[in-house]
């Protein structure tokens, strides 16, 4: 048996699992959710505030019992408020965090959640918010099913920064990838039902921005990330 | 300067010159396993990339129908290029699965193995396999950029051939941007309806065929991967038409059940049918131009 053969293979061999144990190295392994930025929704978001109070008759759009499932093992907490005001004009909250993003986890966004119910989406736009002197970026879109036409607003965050894409969320969770951080994230998606979808993207401005002045500014930060203002 | 190696040993035993891919397999099977492993939990669950697993198939079926070539070496200076493009394709590796970009992870894969090939055997081998590295492309998910700046365009064409072709035709077809109104009904295009994704999985498929039968002459071949995509893109406008006729005639409910997932997969064969056709055909032109005075007579 000639060995000599043998030794460009094995050198070969061995590059390859080293690589793999660099990989494992370069894994990121501290998670931002463990060090106490847990926060508890429910308590963060008032139950009223300005003139929004909770509406317990209508619960937002559930997700879908396997995918809640799916959900439960991703996301740690889910919030689902429907809010009334004085004019009754009904606007949906829903916010879910989770500890960890991932590839597998970008399933929960309103264009593959809401697709999955059986809804169509259109009329997607980057967009931001007004919010006392900042400008939070956000994803407008409308979901239309029979004649429920539902415009949303939403944004996610990653760690402290808000994104309103895939890329935009691939980069900033490479950025924690890279100093070995594992990032947490929110999805928070405000809508409402209507057919004038500049009409019902003021309303959920304004209720936007009656909430994140009804917030301390922590739990604030918690929402919108650590805005560069 | 080549040398050639042959250690043939007929008494059943493992020939010397397949014991030398042992290393080099474990090597690829520690890396790659885990990398197919979560492919298969996250991406290829998706509609749009269940033809991720034929594609794998395929890749390994090609390596393993031309392995016979992987016993000669050739060259020994294709040792250090080969093993720089290794080193080259493991960085990619190693950032792409720590931090999860399945783009870099998967696409290391064809670095990688044109390093391993180059290194074990030499440019004659890369060569021999340039088709199954190239079809690994297909497992590659496409850049959220790309769905993005692509889907919008192609709705657009879509719904406007489609409109154009069914009032040419006859029917009460209206059309607002990428909402199709036909009779009582209004239909919306969607994302999932621009047919991206099907683009992709027919050309896969497409170009499979053009591999498998091997024509010899290079403007036939050239001929049908050209027309891949324009057979992808029709067999998407037709399927939207058909979803709206069958909306029209049955109903709403009719249009919204099983026919939606049916026809996807049914334009599909389609599409590959009117490919092979098309094959038939430049086929029998060739025969045609070879033969002139036979056919005449």
């Amino acid at each position: 048996m000639n060995f000599e053969i043998l030794k460009k293979p094995l050198s070969l061999g061995l590059l390859m699992l080293i690589a793999a144990g660099l990989t494992v190295a370069a894994t990121p392994t501290t998670r931002m959710a463990d060090s106490g930025r847990k926060a508890d929704l429910d308590k963060i978001i008032p139950g009223a505030f300005g003139a929004w109070r909770i509406d317990p008759s209508i619960v937002p759009i559930a997700v879908a019992p396997d995918v809640q499932a799916k959900l439960d093992k991703i996301y740690n907490q889910t919030l689902a408020r429907t809010y009334v005001n004085g004019l009754g004009q009904r606007v949906m909250l829903s916010i879910a965090y989770g500890g960890d993003q991932s590839d597998a986890t970008r399933a929960h966004r309103p264009e593959i959640c809401y697709t999955s119910q059986g809804f169509q989406i259109t009329d997607t736009i980057r967009s931001v918010v007004m919010e006392a002197n900042e400008r939070i970026p956000v994803v407008r879109l409308v979901a239309r099913h029979g004649s429920r036409q539902e415009p949303i607003t939403y944004w996610m965050t990653v760690g402290d920064q808000v994104v309103t894409s895939s890329w935009e969320q691939k980069r900033v969770q490479l950025a924690y990838g890279l100093t070995g951080r594992i990032p947490d994230g929110m999805l928070v998606r405000v809508s409402s039902i209507g057919s004038d979808s500049v009409r019902s993207y003021e309303l959920q401005d304004s209720f936007i921005r009656d909430l994140l002045a009804a917030i301390s500014p922590d739990h604030r930060a918690r929402l919108v990330g650590q805005l560069s203002g | 300067m080549s040398s050639v190696l042959h250690v043939t040993q007929s008494n059943g035993r493992v020939s010397a010159e397949w014991v030398r891919w042992i290393p080099v397999g474990i090597g690829l099977l520690v890396l790659y396993v885990p990398t197919f492993v979560r492919l298969a939990r996250t991406l290829w669950v998706q509609d749009d990339y269940m033809h991720g697993p034929i594609v794998l198939a395929v890749v390994l079926w090609v390596i393993w129908q031309g392995r016979d070539g992987l016993r000669r070496i050739e060259g020994r200076s294709c040792t250090w290029v080969g093993g720089a493009m290794l080193v080259f394709g493991l960085l990619f590796y190693i950032l792409g699965r720590s931090q999860e970009i399945i783009l870099f992870e998967v696409g290391s894969l064809i670095i990688v193995l044109s390093g391993v090939l180059l290194a074990m055997s030499g440019w004659g081998m890369l060569k021999h396999y340039r088709f199954a590295l190239f079809f690994i492309l297909f497992m590659l998910p496409l850049p959220g950029m790309i769905v993005d700046a692509l889907t919008g365009p192609l709705k657009q064409n879509v719904s406007w051939i489609a409109e154009y072709v069914l009032y040419a035709i006859g029917y009460p077809i209206g059309r607002s941007g990428v909402v199709l109104s036909v009779g009582p009904y209004q239909l919306l295009v969607a994302d999932a309806c621009s047919g991206l994704h099907s683009l992709i999985s027919m050309s896969a498929m497409g170009l499979l065929y053009i591999y498998l039968i091997g024509h010899p002459n290079v403007w036939r071949n050239a001929a049908l991967v050209t027309c891949l995509l324009p057979i992808a893109f029709a067999a998407n406008v037709v399927r939207v038409m058909v979803l709206v006729l069958v909306t029209y005639h049955f109903g709403d409910a009719a249009g919204q059940g099983f026919i939606h997932d049916f026809s996807g997969i049914f334009l599909f064969i389609v599409g590959l049918l009117i490919l092979f056709a098309i094959d038939g055909v430049l086929g029998r032109i060739g025969r045609y131009q070879r033969e002139p005075a036979r056919t005449l007579t």
